[in-house]
């Protein structure tokens, strides 16, 4: 669990950043926020809730670290989690 | 307002029509990504006042998901989502938004039986080992149970309340297991019945009624040849060709509610349902299994987390079906009608009369189409419209006009005479499609609701004002049985069995 709530803090801090991955020439509203797409759905998984509204992925670019990593998602497949 | 219902013949048909112009069928595995996800896929929904006979001052809202089940579908047959929510919205003001939601969640427990084979226990891989009846489920291997809940304000933030077992104070309702067979279960009719439950309701004097579980297709309608660039006669007579989903089951959430706790100033209500699963889903490479396995104490097949996020959509007939573009129809099964104002062109510019141009030479009433806006998306003046409204795509009903008993009714509805059906609400009996397909061959162009009285104008088809096409009945051949329906709630009739053994148990 804290790892996932570690994930969910980096994630955020990305999206507020809205820097991570952009192209500095470019104007800020237009580049598209770069997130790890394992880590985008750990923080999602971390902060399940009822009352919450989905996340906006429009602008947001994924990037897919892990699509050789079969071992990626264990921590929140473990039984104990 | 009721006064408003002396109309002229044509006008009656031209209200119902106008309810369904952009709608031709139901809402069976309408949209692209919706046809992956089959546990989370409306395709009807239902509402009217309740025609059972004591039942006057009742809603009754019905909304079916899981398309297409045949009934022989074993051995896992047709449970529904446990991770998703389902629901069904009310607008009482005309804002377009939700002013009471009921929530369904579902729970599927596994009991996991066994059978001594050889000296070892070994699971079954049934859903049922023996007979059962809605006394003794002791044969039963998974059982599903749900919860309603009302929400009062916004569907997500607003305040959330349990519907109770009036007699017991439960808040978990149990489903019946589908219609298996007739070795399985004996007598489904007197079987389901006992999961019909009366409820008390949040803020309600009077209790409800509600029932899920599996029924019969109700819908109506030559689907194949519809979808086969309509490849039927589509002037011929209305019974000339087969209800060829007759065969079918599905599963239906219902519920009574009294009218007066879901209106109110007026007496329209406007309803639509819901399907959200949770944003994010971890697929497990080794899930759980059982002590046999060494693997009981895995997670399960898919970790889900996240928001709950809508993926269907339902409220009249057929809109997302084939009124909405095929690279809108995702877009739509996830959108909130007071967002509708995007989807306004697919209203006033329909493509489905400019198809059927193409494909018979029947001109296409002209654009824009302001009969179809009036009654799709903002109710039929006089009828279903309230006084102040956002135009958006929902089913709306006057719980003020009273039931047609179920021997009198008219599958044509308002267009037949009977305007306690389509398109004021929705009853099973309902011939959506036929309706649908008049109404979008030009019926309604400058119709009046009203005669000569003011107020109850339409609207026109671009610069035509009367109908076009000389207001032809255009029709699938499919038509609707009263025998097909019970006459008492739940109103869908019992499922077809997926085994008919009377005849092989002697």
């Amino acid at each position: 669990m804290r790892y996932l709530l570690a994930i969910t803090v980096s994630v955020s801090a990305l999206v507020l950043s809205g820097c991570f991955g952009s192209d500095n020439d470019r104007p800020r509203q237009q580049a598209p926020v770069a997130i790890n797409y394992t880590a985008f759905v750990k923080a999602q998984l971390a902060t399940t809730g009822d009352t919450r509204e989905p996340v906006a992925i429009n602008d947001i670019r994924f990037i897919f670290r892990d699509q050789t990593n079969p071992d990626a998602y264990n921590n929140v497949l473990a039984p104990d989690n | 307002m009721l006064s408003r219902l002396t109309l002229i013949p044509a006008a009656c048909a031209a209200a119902t029509l106008l309810a369904s112009a952009g709608t031709m069928a139901s809402s069976h595995r309408e949209a692209p990504f919706i046809t992956g996800m089959p546990k989370v896929d409306g395709t009807d929904f239902y509402m009217f006042n309740s025609y059972e006979s004591g039942r006057d001052g009742y809603v009754t809202l019905i909304a079916n998901y899981l398309p297409l089940q045949d009934a022989y579908g074993g051995p896992n047959y047709f449970s529904l989502d446990d991770d998703a929510i389902y629901e069904i919205h009310i607008d009482n003001d005309g804002n377009a938004q939700e002013n009471i939601t009921f929530r369904f969640q579902f729970n599927t427990e596994r009991r996991d039986l066994a059978v001594d084979v050889g000296g070892t226990s070994v699971p079954v891989p049934l859903i049922n080992i023996g007979a059962v009846t809605g006394q003794n489920n002791d044969a039963q291997n998974v059982l599903e149970s749900f919860t309603v809940e009302m929400v009062t304000g916004d569907r997500r933030t607003g305040n959330v309340q349990n519907l109770t077992d009036a007699g017991s104070g439960d808040s978990s309702f149990a489903k019946p297991l589908d219609n298996i067979g007739t070795k399985s279960i004996g007598d489904y009719e007197t079987y389901a019945d006992n999961f019909i439950y009366d409820v008390t309701i949040p803020d309600c004097p009077m209790p409800g009624r509600v029932f899920a579980g599996q029924r019969q297709e109700g819908f109506v309608v030559n689907l194949g040849e519809v979808f086969d660039l309509v490849a039927l006669n589509p002037l011929g007579a209305r019974d000339s060709r087969r209800n060829i989903i007759a065969d079918k089951n599905i599963t239906s959430l219902a519920l009574e509610v009294p009218a007066d706790c879901l209106t109110g100033e007026n007496t329209v209500i406007g309803g639509w349902t819901t399907a959200s699963i949770r944003q994010a889903t971890v697929i497990n490479p080794a899930p759980q299994g059982s002590d046999t396995t060494g693997s009981s104490n895995a997670k399960g097949p898919a970790v889900k987390g996240g928001a709950f996020t809508q993926v269907s959509r339902l409220g009249s007939p057929l809109v997302n079906e084939v009124v909405i573009g095929l690279p809108d129809k995702d877009r739509f099964n996830s959108s909130e009608p007071k967002d509708d104002g995007q989807f306004a062109t697919y209203v006033t510019n329909p493509s489905l009369p400019a198809l059927v141009e193409i494909l018979f030479g029947v001109p296409a009433p002209e654009t824009p189409r302001n009969d179809l806006v009036t009654v799709f998306l903002t109710g039929v003046p006089g009828v279903t419209q309230l006084p102040s409204v956002t135009a958006s795509e929902m089913l709306r009903l006057n719980t003020g006009i009273p039931a047609t008993a179920a021997g009198g009714q008219n599958d044509l509805g308002v267009a037949g005479g009977d305007f306690a059906g389509f398109p004021n609400g929705r009853r099973p009996i309902d011939d959506v499609v036929d309706i649908a397909l008049t109404a979008a061959e030009g019926f309604l162009c400058g119709a009046d609701v009203n005669g000569e009285a003011a107020g109850g104008e339409i609207g026109s088809c671009g610069t035509q004002d009367m109908q076009v096409n000389g207001g032809a009945i255009v029709n699938d051949g499919a038509l609707p049985n009263a025998a097909d329906y019970l006459t008492r709630f739940p109103y869908l009739n019992t499922p077809l069995p997926g085994a008919d053994n009377v005849a092989t148990a002697e």
